[in-house]
Formats: C-alpha cells, structure tokens, sequence
C-alpha cells in the first residue's frame, strides 16, 4: 500500500519504546496494539487516516458516512488488533477489509441519501476560482458516476487505482478471486469512461 | 516497427489495467507505447483515462481533530469483543468468588458424603437378594436355585 511507508511523529513518552522510524511495519504497530499500546495505535492512525477517510468517502459519497466509518474502522482495529494473523495477509489488508465490511453493512442499511451526497470542498485550494469551480464540476461527476457504479466495481477500483492495493492484495480484501477482481476493474473503468466521456 | 494492438485492444487494455502502461504486462505494454506514439486516438483515449485516474487520486483528507476524536475514544472501547473471554477469566478471578467457591465445594463434598453415608445399610448380599426376587416370581423358585 502507498501510504504504509509513512514515518510517523516521534512520542517522547518515558519507558516506552518510541516510534519514530519509516521502518516500523505495520504488522510491528498492531502486535503492541494487541497489547494496548495507544502510541503504537496513533502511529497507524496517522498513517492511514487519510488514505481510509479518502477510500471511505469515494465509496460511500458522503462526508458524514466517511466519518462515522473511518471512526469506527480504527476503533475496530484497536479493539480486534488481537485477531490479526500475519499469515493470512498484510496489515494494510487486513484494516481494508474492516473498511470494508463496515461500508457494505452501512450500505445493507439501505440508506438512500448515503450514496447521493454532493461534493464538498475537493478542489484544490491553491488553484483560481475558476479552475477550482470546473475541478469541482468535475469532481462532483466523478463522485456521480462512481455512485452510479454496483458497489463491489466501486471498490475494486477505489482499492487498485486510489489505494494502491495489487490486484491480489484487493481480492483478498473484498474475498474474490483475482480474475473475478480484474473483471470488476474492466468494467468499472469502462462504465466510468463512457459515464465522463468528454464527448457525453 | 509498426504496432500490432488496434485501438480498441488499447482500449480495453485501458480498461483492464488502467493508465499506467509501465504497469501493463509484457508484450501489452510495448505494444501499447508503440500504438501511442503512432495514433492520436490512442492518445486521446489515454488521455481521457489518465483524466479519471487524476480525478480518482484528488485528495480528499480526514476533517482535521478527527485523529484525536478517534484516539479519545480508546478507553471506552478499551474492553469489549476481544477481551471477553479475559474479562470472564478476571471476573472469576475476583475476591468475592474464592470464599463462594470454597463453600460451594464444601457443600457439594458434604452432599456426596451424605448420599454415600445413607447407602451403606445395603449390603453386597442385600443387593444380591433384590435382583433375585426381581428375577423370579417366589421364594420357592429362588431355594431351588440356591
């Protein structure tokens, strides 16, 4: 994953070993999860908050869903941390799939306006206003389209082509096989193309 | 050299494996870099594929607290799923259940003792007498097997 590399902000707390190195894995960080440690936890937090947040939002279309899911993904790793395995796949992995789940239990709840939410402040701020406004347009047709999408093509590509997952690592995730994953692929890509085709 | 993939084989190599052609598997790849270099519609379709990837990847970070919102709710989802079977362990474990287990076993032994205590009018022959007058129908019947 992209982001798993990330160092995190040394925490000069007494007696306890400091994270403060790129090199600290994942893996590493959950097994003193497991054992309660809250600096172990804050560095994985940091790692992955906007990663998560980012995957949550694109997948869901709504700021407050991407909150309330991000929250309790995290929460989830610091109350499962117990559970992982090693054996069965990476750590980054391993909290997608707790992503995951979570979001298609929120989309089995059936809420109608979770999937319709509009765009809020995408755009890059640094840009004019007027670039910013067509960023935003195109933005907010993006979102629409990936809304548009079954929810199992929205996630295959969320996790391949944001998340930088391989396309093992994300059959993994969502539990399909990798021909089934790269079928997905194809064909959120193409219903995406033709969706924000420039020529409509 | 002249590439052999039509437009619509890149196309759906776009689709397939995205916008990054270094990321295409051989011999897709050196095909595809040919193809874009001679077609401007391979070009165009590229473009437009590299469009959306650039639109999928824009930042959208966590709203910012968020990360000390989540830390503060450590200690409340401290002990839940995970720690079950331990906090069962400690609960067992607690002061209030030593003197309730030491009267439990003493109460049991005292029972067993008790039930054990009241058998012991029976004899082995007494038992042997029983099971025979269960078996036949008279006493005279039982002298003749004797």
């Amino acid at each position: 994953m992209k982001s798993s590399a990330a160092a995190c902000k040394p925490d000069a707390t007494p007696g306890k070993l400091q994270i403060s190195s790129r090199n600290v894995a994942d893996e590493d960080l959950i097994a003193r999860i497991r054992n309660r440690d809250q600096e172990a936890f804050a560095c994985l937090l940091k790692r992955h908050l906007d990663a998560m947040h980012r995957y949550i939002y694109r997948l869901t279309g709504s700021s407050h869903d991407a909150e309330e899911l991000t929250q309790e993904t995290f929460l989830r790793v610091w109350e499962k941390a117990s559970s992982f395995d090693a054996k069965q796949g990476k750590a980054s992995t391993w909290l997608y799939r707790i992503a995951h789940n979570l979001c298609v239990d929120e989309f089995r709840r059936a809420k109608p306006d979770a999937v319709s939410g509009a765009i809020d402040t995408l755009a890059d701020p640094a840009a004019d206003q007027e670039t910013q406004l067509a960023q935003g347009q195109r933005l907010t047709a993006l979102q629409d389209a990936l809304n548009a999408l079954p929810q199992n093509q929205r996630s295959a590509l969320l996790l391949c082509q944001v998340q930088g997952f391989s396309n093992g690592d994300a059959a993994r995730i969502l539990k399909i096989s990798v021909s089934a994953l790269e079928s997905l692929l194809a064909r959120a890509r193409r219903s995406l193309r033709r969706t924000l085709s420039p020529t409509g | 050299m002249r590439a052999e993939m039509t437009i619509d084989e890149f196309q759906k190599n776009l689709d397939r494996w995205g916008s990054t052609l270094q990321a295409w598997p051989e011999p897709a790849r050196s095909q595809g870099l040919l193809l874009l270099d001679e077609s401007e519609k391979a070009r165009q379709q590229h473009q437009h594929a590299q469009d959306i990837d650039g639109l999928l990847a824009a930042d959208h970070p966590a709203p910012p607290g968020m990360q000390q919102q989540i830390l503060s709710q450590l200690t409340s989802r401290q002990g839940s799923e995970d720690d079950l079977w331990q906090r069962l362990a400690d609960w067992f474990a607690a002061p209030i259940w030593k003197p309730t287990l030491a009267a439990a076993c003493i109460l049991a032994l005292s029972f067993t003792a008790g039930f054990l205590g009241g058998s012991q009018d029976l004899t082995n022959s007494d038992l042997e007498a029983a099971s025979m007058l269960a078996f036949f129908d008279n006493y005279q019947e039982i002298e003749n097997a004797l």
